[in-house]
């Protein structure tokens, strides 16, 4: 499922009037690159999410930087860990790659898949807000947390 | 394709005196031209000009960022320092396992071909000719790796071209933003280099080769 940018960000702006845990973050002076973001703690590890657009994929990407509170980033197994994930599984699932605003090694949460499980926004009278709110719980469900973490 | 054989080569063939010396701070002991990264307790990073490379960009863009960034002080031979301690891990991407390398690559192979095949082409493929694909890199194998590669840079049946260009357009040491730069332009006209730099730079004249100094691309 292919979504503009201004899809992405009517979607984005429905969810975080309904979530408030999530808020839209401007990535650049004029405020025309905006993402959402929340934290997290999840077993003292802080989660710091990230839902961006992606142009490559046409779709949202969820991206995150786990640290502990002494702010040491986590290892890959440590991250499989946490999420009680095989290590086949975190590698099909999350890669590392520099946030493409930010600059900085964030791990990235494949989403093959995921947005075709997902229907097109707007289709079926689907309130906007709704289509980011099923795509994360789809997150919810592959890394085993609670909706207080994710929502 | 086979007018290209010879670009492609010469592309590949490409390489860029380097000099390493180690952090004086150091432990030698590690420092091997044959080491292995599973043979070491710590993941190796390089450095220039005090600055950590990131080593998941192409060679070629890295050089030359360095050079846009240093003012012209990086000439060849490109002198980096090579540590075995304290890897930045707040700037560079980890290097957890042997295969980190790989993974990454083969992330940026999948994101390409979803810009340009929407993921069609790279869905086809099996494992082995994954493998086969970053072995060919590793080891140097022109033929081999191209074998797999060319499908990757084949137009499908039906389609004028691409859908668009995977390109990353860095200056300084930012990477611009990625947008989708399509290959056929209005009145379906093949698109140039100077069409997507105006797309890219729309505030700028992008027709002055000096100013293209600024900008390395990454295809």
């Amino acid at each position: 499922m292919l979504m503009s940018y201004e899809e992405f960000m009517t979607e984005a702006e429905a969810f975080v009037a309904s979530n408030s845990n999530w808020h839209v973050q401007a990535f650049d002076a004029s405020g025309l690159i905006c993402g959402l973001r929340r934290t997290s703690l999840l077993k003292n590890v802080n989660l710091d999410l990230h839902l961006l657009y992606s142009p490559s994929y046409q779709s949202p990407v969820l991206m995150f930087k786990p640290a502990y509170l002494s702010g040491q980033p986590l290892s890959s197994s440590e991250i499989q860990d946490l999420f009680s994930l095989k290590e086949e599984t975190f590698h099909a699932l999350m890669t590392q790659e520099l946030h493409p605003m930010l600059n900085l090694p964030y791990w990235t949460v494949h989403t093959c898949n995921v947005s075709e499980i997902c229907q097109a926004p707007g289709t079926e009278s689907r309130p906007p807000g709704q289509f980011i709110t099923m795509w994360l719980s789809i997150f919810m469900n592959i890394l085993c947390l609670p909706p207080s973490q994710l929502m | 394709m086979a007018d290209d054989r010879e670009i492609l080569r010469e592309l590949w063939d490409g390489r860029i005196p380097t000099s390493f010396s180690l952090a004086s701070n150091e432990v030698r002991k590690h420092f091997s031209k044959h080491v292995k990264v599973e043979h070491q307790e710590n993941p190796m990073w390089f450095e220039f000009d005090g600055t950590p490379l990131q080593w998941h960009r192409p060679l070629g863009v890295l050089y030359d960022l360095a050079v846009m960034n240093s003012d012209g002080e990086a000439r060849p031979p490109w002198s980096l320092v090579v540590h075995f301690d304290n890897y930045p891990h707040q700037e560079i991407l980890r290097l957890d396992s042997p295969q980190a390398v790989e993974m990454n690559f083969m992330s940026s192979i999948k994101e390409a071909d979803f810009i340009k095949h929407a993921g069609k082409i790279i869905s086809t493929m099996q494992k082995k000719d994954h493998l086969q694909l970053w072995q060919g890199l590793q080891n140097d194998k022109f033929d081999q790796f191209w074998a797999v590669n060319r499908r990757l840079m084949e137009r499908m049946s039906g389609e004028e071209g691409f859908k668009a260009i995977p390109v990353r357009i860095y200056r300084g040491d930012q990477m611009i933003l990625q947008k989708l730069y399509k290959t056929i332009g209005p009145e379906r006209k093949k698109r140039t280099l100077q069409d997507l730099l105006d797309e890219a730079f729309p505030d700028e004249d992008n027709s002055d080769a000096r100013k293209l100094d600024e900008k390395t691309l990454e295809v």
